[in-house]
């Protein structure tokens, strides 16, 4: 009885069937899980999960199954709406007023022609990545001839992981391989349990894997749905993740040995020789780096030694003292000591060598498995991390260490280990990552062309001419967090011009994006003209000058679902195709966005280059590219897609008929690992010359900057909290964590979704320890004043033992106070508010911001 | 904002019969109490006024109901239901109960099944028998469920019984010395006085019983004497519902005042009807849930 | 033939989906939840852990909400499910007394999500109930008579829900609950819960 019966499939909008059930994709969450919608006399009456698509395998979670409330949520904006107020601020009233269509684009066409000879002021934030919008966002901002875009909206989750995988995985994020592993160190995310995409995938194989004896350690300040199914809870003080890395490191490696010397050896940069100035030593001739080849019994170029490199021993080539990076690696480790690493992170020294030696067997070096005829290495362990440790001053350094665990065991992309999401495919077209420079992976492997720049070997810093001052980041996937410390003072960043109009989606930037409401709001009342779309009226929506109203996910169409193939399912899974539909029309006054994008392109006369853009990106194939000089209803646009991907026979009328399209994969698509030919890094020797680069940089402008994360090797540094913990008036820590049923704040105004938060004493809450609060003189649900040193908010305490005694948790993303959002107003914390904001909380490599906070907590 | 531990795994009070459930346990107890002094002293008008405050207490249930105009529907289970049989009961005394009384009334006196004919007899004895049985039913319901151990106990009908006689005992006391009838009330008031005194007696040792029993009924006892109502036990109902009367009916009794009305009777009266109704509010509130796995 | 479901206390996450699956299954109107993740903290800093306890109706094979309920509204079918004819139900509440896991709600004055009336969904959803009624997990009855999974069994995606027929010793749910220790919820009550979580 597991899985759903089929009911009838689906006939499209405009049926006179009077019951039908339309397949389509999701929306509640980025994920865009396959569903069947059910629809009577054109109301959607019922939703269940797609069978056939290998993603949700016919399941669907929570936030998905409270769709409907939001579809049909009264307070939903369904006309262009124009401020009257032009005052604009946190808690100012716009003065809505509603104006037709025509009003809306001349002003928004006027507006923004206006900035046709800089178009460089125009700001697009284009996060909302449940449909193919996105796409048409960033085509209409390269055709306008803007580099400020804003393509992500966290202030932590992707910054480090995407880079990252870049450079070490191939692909977009990163994946355990449930259907193998055996041993899971989840440091910082709450995979298979509350978040991640896709839950519900990754839930089955997750409870699966633990049926079938995975053990789960969680490394965690709170204990909450990872902690609930975990073996073991590792309770650590935020932001010292490098350093518990770094303690099991040294013990794996000089304790226990235990290291895959041959994946080492052949498929990272682990011989290449080091000098003394920590970058490669180099053939003099070709400028390729050297290892030391123990058969030859000399350097020799990378891509010219036998498989016998020296991973250990010190050299001297051409008279200069040089060792391989792995060398390098393990005497650095040897300053971590496992008793050093627990008075930083709080971790019992035994505890880190067990879990080590634990770690260490499991992973089963050296050891192999037959796929489908095909002998594999297996190595059945693996660290995972998502959010927790990113979001730190110095958040680079937790994560790189937490990766370098999994390259030493020779995990990646392995049956069983850490997987690179949508590294490698066949389908429609054939995608891997490749080498580059030095023999390094220098392009991940992606679908379609993603919008991160790369992250090796990165990029030759300069002074900036966006108002995200990227160009100082030269190894970041990008430096969204800047925009509004830039935007805001433009000129002490040496740029000539500032920002003079915002298009964004309905995220909500404001509240989720940044840190200290302050600057953010100053942020968005120092463009002069905002244009928003929205759903409801958030608070980001609140500072603009004109709104959009924007159609629910039931009444989208998109071809492009884009984290199905930034973040589909890994390993011995299916690779598919999912397409999103109309169940029901849109109210009368809404639009298809992708349609108004090209209708403001078309206006600005912009919309031949938006055309050529979307062709390439797109990869539209002739006869099914855009012309010139034509418009295009969107569904014509997505049956060119479908027919240029997958032929004539899988035409858009196909997909909406079926909705998904599973298609198999091979073993190289699966487990791409052994057949990647591009070495991944153990030692990061671009860091180093992008550092002094930088300084070049800093120094020319005038600007102190911290360098001090451009190192090689993974280090610890410590976030302010370190030192305030315990000692400052800000004694606590707080850290925030998701919830299974809330995703992002798409869910904050659904009834159904608040009805759970309510009921649950976590939600709503600020976590505190039991000892703590005790001392404080606090009992479970008073009223307290939480504060850090930029605000201070109202929320009731719940006493946990759940919870490291230093911490404070914080759940989901709420806090709001539109008058657009009434179920959610007035409800839980906005995290973000109590983030400093500033560089000197943000991590210098990737723009996180630091989400471990100094706050103080006090009775109400 | 409205914050609910709804989900959490504890012992929580059930919420669905609170008032005006009390009000109706109340009128119907003490009303049918009522009833049978009122036969046994002679009083017409204590039957009387028993007999109005059941039909009351009956009336104030129907119209809390989720759908009142089915109240009927209540009658249809009598085969499986003891609550089906319960509101059979009651209604049967409603209707004996006042049919003893008409031909007590002015200018009824003509009906032929007067107080001293057979028929007026075997209608009041039945109606007195119901009405015993209307004062152990409700108890005897709640104390049969084991969803709240709290009430599961055989105290609870007992105790619940010991009110309602003592209330209408003080009733019928009340009614007795306004009508200045001629007989002696020493009687009634001294079985008021060892009733109200047997009310404090089961009401501790229900508590007694009930803090070291289950850690449900521990969580209700707890509620009673140090949470949500303590203030309603130890002001509405010890204080005022128990002491008070106790020490006025005893101090009535031992000046040995006559027949005529006094006010000492009157107030004692009005306080142990406040403590009937206490124990009730108090006694359905405190209705601990045991926990649901 | 029987309907039973175990539910694998280690499989579930807490997630929820089954609480909202059921809301759109069933439509239930605001402040119910047919089935409702209950939660609770076991041990002490630093080896705490919450866990979970999804709970709905146990279609008990001896249920008090229908030895009580004096109208007949509380039924149970020849397959074991206990169901409310909202035709019959008076609104009494005694059911809800009676019944041991606090798992039936009432409908109060007809009440939707927003003051502004029915979402188009409410409106088709709530003509099956009446207000002032009592209702309660259905086992998604007339899924079943189609031949579907309960709606939260569907969905839930640890698949700790598994729904069986407990009079075939062939079905799913018997091979698991001979596999797996479990426990059903208050037993020493008499009430024969269908329910078994499983430890
Ligand atoms: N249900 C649901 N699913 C989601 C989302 C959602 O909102 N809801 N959001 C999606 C998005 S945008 C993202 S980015 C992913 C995120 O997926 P995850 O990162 O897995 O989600 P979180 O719950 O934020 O997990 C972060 C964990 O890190 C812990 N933590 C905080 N600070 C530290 C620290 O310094 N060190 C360590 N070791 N741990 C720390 C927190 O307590 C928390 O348990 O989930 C995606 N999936
Ligand atoms: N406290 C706390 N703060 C966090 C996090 C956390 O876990 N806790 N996580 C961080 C992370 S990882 C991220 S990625 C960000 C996410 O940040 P969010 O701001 O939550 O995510 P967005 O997707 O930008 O914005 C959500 C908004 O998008 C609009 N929206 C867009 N499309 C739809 C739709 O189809 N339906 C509905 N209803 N609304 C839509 C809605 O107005 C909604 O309010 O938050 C970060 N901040
Ligand atoms: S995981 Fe996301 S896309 Fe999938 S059902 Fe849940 S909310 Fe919808
Ligand atoms: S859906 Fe499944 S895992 Fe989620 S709470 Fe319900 S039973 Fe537990
Ligand atoms: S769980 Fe409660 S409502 Fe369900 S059958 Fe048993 S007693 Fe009745
Ligand atoms: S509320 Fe309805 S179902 Fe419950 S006992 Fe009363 S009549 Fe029966
Ligand atoms: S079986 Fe059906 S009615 Fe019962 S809780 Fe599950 S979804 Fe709701
Ligand atoms: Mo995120």
């Amino acid at each position: 009885m597991a899985v759903a019966k089929v009911m009838s499939t689906g006939t499209a909008v405009g049926s006179d069937k009077k019951d039908v059930w339309i397949p389509t994709a999701c929306g509640m969450c980025y994920m865009s899980c396959g569903i069947r919608v059910h629809v009577v006399d054109g109301k959607v009456v019922g939703l269940e999960g797609e069978p056939n698509n290998p993603q949700n395998r016919g399941i669907m979670c929570a936030k998905g199954k409270a769709g409907i409330m939001n579809l049909y949520n009264p307070n939903r904006v369904r006309t262009p709406l124009k401020r009257t107020n032009p005052q604009k601020g946190i808690g100012v009233d716009p003065g809505w007023v509603e104006i037709s269509w025509e009003e809306a684009l001349d002003t928004i066409t006027s507006k923004l022609s206006a900035l046709k000879d800089d178009p460089r002021q125009l700001f697009v934030q284009t996060w909302e990545v449940i449909g193919d919008n996105y796409y048409w966002l960033a085509a209409l901002a390269a055709a306008f001839g803007t580099p400020n875009v804003m393509p992500a909206s966290s202030a932590s989750c992707g910054k480090v992981i995407h880079p990252m995988e870049f450079l070490s995985g191939g692909g977009f994020h990163q994946q355990p391989d449930l259907h193998y592993c055996n041993y899971a160190l989840l440091v910082g995310t709450q995979i298979g349990t509350a978040a991640r995409g896709c839950f519900n995938h990754m839930a089955t194989d997750y409870a699966e894997a633990r049926k079938r004896g995975m053990k789960v350690v969680v490394v965690d300040p709170i204990s909450s749905y990872a902690g609930a199914k975990a073996d073991e809870w590792i309770p650590i003080r935020p932001g010292t993740d490098s350093a518990f890395a770094l303690g099991l490191m040294n013990v794996l490696v000089n304790e226990l040995g235990i290291y895959d010397a041959p994946f080492l050896q052949k498929q990272t940069n682990a011989a290449y020789l080091v000098g003394p100035e920590g970058t490669y030593v180099r053939d003099p001739i070709s400028g390729k780096p050297l290892v030391f080849d123990a058969a030859f019994e000399k350097a020799v170029s990378y891509d010219a030694s036998s498989p016998e490199v020296s991973l250990e021993g010190s050299y001297e080539v051409a008279g200069v003292k040089c060792a391989p990076a792995f060398q390098v690696l393990k005497d650095h480790l040897r300053s971590f000591t496992p008793e050093k690493m627990s008075e930083i992170t709080t971790v019992p020294a035994a505890t880190i060598r067990r879990v080590a030696r634990e770690f260490g067997a499991a992973a089963q070096v050296g050891a192999t498995t037959i796929l489908k005829g095909q002998e594999l290495p297996l190595r059945p362990a693996c660290v995972d991390w998502a959010r927790g440790p990113q979001g730190h001053k110095h958040g680079f350094h937790n994560c790189w260490a937490l990766k370098l665990v999994n390259i030493l065991v020779g995990n990646v992309n392995m049956p069983g280990g850490i997987q690179s999401t949508g590294a490698a495919g066949n389908t429609p077209h054939r995608w891997r990552p490749e080498a580059g420079q030095d023999g390094m992976m220098e392009h991940g492997g992606s679908f379609l062309p993603v919008p991160h720049p790369t992250a090796f070997p990165g990029r030759d810093p300069s002074e900036p001419i966006r108002q995200d001052a990227f160009e100082l980041f030269p190894v970041a996937g990008h430096a969204t967090t800047m925009f509004p410390l830039v935007a805001t003072e433009p000129e002490k960043w040496g740029l000539d011009y500032h920002l003079g109009a915002v298009i964004h989606t309905p995220g909500n930037f404001l509240l989720g994006s940044f840190g200290d409401f302050a600057v953010v709001e100053r942020f968005y009342q120092s463009v002069p003209f905002a244009l928003g779309f929205a759903i409801e009226i958030n608070e980001t929506n609140e500072f603009d000058d004109i709104i959009l109203p924007f159609p629910s996910y039931l009444e989208r169409d998109d071809f492009v679902l884009p984290l199905q193939f930034m973040i589909p399912i890994c390993g011995d899974d299916q690779w598919y195709w999912q397409i999103r539909q109309q169940v029901v029309p849109p109210p009368a006054g809404i639009r298809a966005p992708q349609e108004v994008l090209m209708e403001i392109g078309r206006r600005l006369g912009i919309l031949d280059d938006m055309h050529r853009i979307l062709n390439q990106i797109m990869m539209l194939k002739d006869p099914h590219r855009l012309e010139a000089h034509q418009s295009y209803p969107i569904k014509e646009i997505h049956d060119r897609m479908a027919r240029s991907w997958f032929g004539d026979e899988k035409a858009l009328d196909w997909f909406e008929k079926n909705g998904v399209l599973p298609i198999p994969r091979e073993v190289e698509e699966r487990y791409p690992g052994p057949f990647i030919e591009a070495r991944i890094p153990i030692y990061l020797e671009h860091y180093i010359n992008r550092g002094k680069q930088l300084e070049a940089v800093a120094k020319k402008m005038g600007r102190s900057w911290d360098f001090s994360d451009y190192q090689a090797l993974p280090t610890w540094m410590p976030c302010e909290s370190f030192h305030t913990v315990g000692r400052d008036e800000y004694d606590l820590i707080a850290v925030h964590y998701k919830l299974a049923f809330v995703y992002g704040h798409y869910g904050n105004e659904n009834p159904w979704i608040d009805e759970i938060c309510e009921q649950n004493p976590y939600t709503y809450s600020v976590l505190m320890n039991t000892e703590t609060g005790k001392k404080k003189g606090l009992r479970d649900g008073d009223p307290v004043w939480l504060e850090s040193r930029v605000a201070r908010t109202k929320a009731r305490v719940k006493l946990t033992e759940c919870i490291h005694p230093e911490v404070v948790g914080i759940a989901g993303h709420f806090g709001h106070w539109s008058k657009g959002m009434p179920q959610s107003r007035g409800k839980g914390v906005a995290f973000n508010s109590l983030m400093p904001y500033d560089l000197d909380h943000m991590d210098m490599i990737s723009t996180a911001l630091d989400h471990c906070v100094a706050v103080k907590v006090s009775r109400a | 904002m409205s914050y609910t531990d709804n989900v959490i795994l504890d012992y929580k009070p059930q919420r669905v019969w609170t008032s005006p459930v009390d009000l109706n346990l109340f009128l119907a107890g003490t009303g049918a109490a009522t009833y049978f002094w009122g036969v046994l002293w002679g009083s017409w008008i204590g039957e009387g006024i028993g007999v109005l405050a059941v039909a009351l207490g009956g009336l104030v249930t129907q119209l809390e109901l989720g759908r009142p105009s089915r109240a009927w529907r209540a009658l249809t289970r009598l085969g499986g239901s003891w609550m089906s049989r319960g509101v059979l009961f009651l209604s049967f005394f409603v209707v004996l109960g006042a049919l003893s009384v008409l031909p007590s009334l002015p200018g009824l006196a003509g009906l032929p099944w007067g107080p001293s004919t057979t028929t007026g007899i075997v209608i009041s004895t039945l109606a007195q028998i119901l009405a015993l049985g209307v004062t152990f039913y409700s108890g005897m319901l709640l104390s049969s469920w084991p969803s709240i151990p709290f009430w599961n106990t055989p105290l609870f009908p007992l105790m619940m019984m010991a009110f309602s006689f003592a209330g209408g005992s003080a009733v019928i006391l009340t009614v007795l010395s306004l009508q200045a009838a001629p007989v002696s009330l020493t009687q009634v008031e001294l079985d008021t006085l060892y009733l109200a005194g047997l009310c404090a007696v089961m009401a501790l040792l229900y508590l007694a019983t009930m803090a070291p029993s289950t850690l449900a009924s521990r969580a209700s006892v707890r509620i009673i004497l140090w949470g949500k109502h303590s203030l309603d036990f130890y002001l509405g109902l010890a204080a005022i519902g128990l002491l008070l009367p106790l020490i006025l009916l005893f101090l009535d009794y031992r000046s040995g005042s006559s027949p005529a009305e006094s006010p000492l009777r009157i107030v004692a009266t009005a306080a142990l009807l406040v403590g009937g109704f206490m124990v009730r509010r108090i006694w359905l509130r405190a209705g601990v849930y045991g926990l649901p796995v | 033939m029987r309907w039973g479901m175990a539910i694998d206390l280690k499989s579930c996450v807490g997630c929820n989906s089954c609480t909202l699956a059921c809301k759109v299954e069933n439509a239930t109107p605001p402040e119910i939840q047919w089935i409702r993740v209950m939660e609770k903290e076991e041990g002490n800093y630093p080896t705490a852990k919450r866990s979970f306890f999804p709970l709905r109706c146990n279609h008990c094979a001896d249920p008090p909400c229908l030895t009580i309920c004096p109208t007949g509204a509380t039924y149970q079918r020849d397959d074991g499910i206990v169901l409310v004819d909202y035709k019959k139900c008076i609104g009494c509440g005694a059911c809800m007394i009676g019944c041991p896991y606090q798992v039936r709600f009432k409908w109060e004055n007809g009440r939707g999500y927003y003051s502004t009336g029915y979402t188009p969904f409410e409106e088709e959803g709530y003509a099956r109930y009446e207000e002032g009624t009592y209702q309660k997990c259905t086992f998604c009855s007339h899924r079943l008579d189609q031949g579907l999974p309960p709606a939260c069994v569907q969905t839930c995606p640890t698949r700790a829900l598994t729904f069986g027929d407990l009079d075939d010793p062939d079905s799913e749910i018997n091979q698991l609950l001979r596999a797996r220790h479990y426990t059903r919820p208050r037993e020493e009550l008499g009430t024969q819960p269908s329910t078994f979580y499983l430890s």
